[in-house]
């Protein structure tokens, strides 16, 4: 379900390692297994785009 | 001892409305009551002054009058005289035209009488049996008497003079001070007497009406007091005040009971879920706080928090579930 959502997390790990990981998580209050569950929908995409900057 | 957020914040508002409301509530019964009773003294202190002005007033008016009168007796006196050249003092005390002229009404119980200025002898009275005889008869009954009639015999001028004395009333036996004024009258007789008018009556006559007064004023006042007594002391007042304590009360504990609620109910929410965090469950869910304040931020940062948390704790977990995974390829195979 939230396949796009996980994604980013390898993203943030090849930028950051595990450190970027769990800031993203914190940043998005979702875990990767929390964000696999949840929908792609385009405003979870807005909130991990945003996350994703801040990183 | 424990005490809760929500009770402190209770007492804490309740303090702040209960505590103001009691002080100007004591503030405004003690203004009102000095307030009543400060009008009710100047009212007595004027209502005093006023009426005491007023009776000075009145008793200077009196002897105006009574020495007025004496003053007139003796112009009639004078012109008589002057009409009846010839006649001597003995010839007027028995001529009913002069002794008319000489005892007349003064106010409502006085009258005037005429007394010899060089002997200071009663020549025409209303009370027979002291006619002829000298004022020295008053000597020891009535001092002021005896001092002024001292005073007329020993001015060789025939100046005006006027005394206080006490005197019984007829009617009632009560000892009241009458006032008596001497006026000189012009004209000798014709055997060289010189005499005076003696004008005379009781004092309170003048000021009765004053007295009168000063009772509907004093009875006056008097319900005044009673009334502000009644007013800042009386029970309905003291009820209205209890009243209007109790509903400020009620409604100031329903205020701070939602206040304190809406402040403790998000913190106790946020404070279960971090327990349970406590105890190692990542899964638990953070709840939702509506409020626009800093517990709704707090409740954000705990969600942040938990979600690094399940990651970690994730990623922990994450090789065990790879190797579960493969096991059951490799027994095909064989």
């Amino acid at each position: 379900m939230g396949a796009q959502l996980a994604k980013y997390f390898d993203q943030a790990k090849a930028k950051g390692g595990v450190q970027a990981q769990v800031k993203l998580a914190m940043l998005t209050k979702m875990s990767q297994s929390q964000a696999q569950a949840t929908e792609d929908s385009p405003d979870n995409i807005a909130k991990f785009e945003d996350a994703m900057k801040q990183l | 001892m424990r005490i809760t957020i929500k009770a402190k914040l209770l007492v804490a508002m309740l303090a702040l409305a209960i505590i103001p409301l009691a002080i100007v509530g004591f503030i405004s019964v003690n203004d009102a009551k000095s307030l009543g009773m400060g009008a009710y003294t100047e009212a007595k202190e004027l209502g005093a002054a006023t009426l005491e002005d007023s009776k000075a007033a009145m008793v200077d008016l009196g002897e105006k009058i009574i020495s007025n009168k004496a003053k007139a007796v003796a112009s009639q006196m004078a012109v008589y005289i002057r009409d009846h050249p010839e006649m001597t003092m003995r010839e007027l005390q028995v001529d009913p035209a002069f002794m008319k002229l000489a005892v007349q009404p003064v106010g409502e119980t006085g009258y005037t009488y005429i007394i010899d200025a060089v002997y200071g002898e009663i020549l025409i009275h209303p009370s027979a049996p002291i006619v002829n005889k000298t004022f020295h008869i008053f000597e020891k009954s009535v001092p002021p008497i005896y001092e002024m009639g001292l005073r007329l015999i020993e001015d060789p001028e025939c100046n005006d003079v006027k005394t206080y004395y006490d005197w019984p009333d007829p009617e009632t036996g009560v000892v009241k001070p009458k006032y008596v004024y001497h006026a000189c009258v012009s004209e000798p007789t014709a055997d060289g007497v010189v005499f005076s008018v003696a004008s005379s009556t009781y004092i309170d006559e003048f000021s009765r009406p004053i007295v009168a007064i000063e009772e509907k004023v004093n009875t006056s006042i008097a319900s005044t007091l009673a009334t502000i007594k009644k007013r800042t002391e009386g029970l309905s007042t003291q009820n209205t005040i209890v009243f209007i304590s109790i509903v400020t009360l009620i409604i100031a504990s329903i205020v701070a009971i939602v206040f304190a609620n809406s402040i403790s109910a998000p913190v106790r929410k946020l404070t279960k879920a971090a327990n349970e965090i406590s105890k190692g469950n990542p899964k638990v869910k953070i709840p939702k706080i509506k409020s626009n304040d800093e517990i709704r931020d707090l409740g954000e940062s705990l969600e942040s928090a938990l979600a690094g948390l399940a990651f970690l704790l994730d990623q922990a977990k994450g090789p065990e579930k790879k190797s579960k995974k493969a096991a059951p390829k490799g027994k095909k195979k064989r």
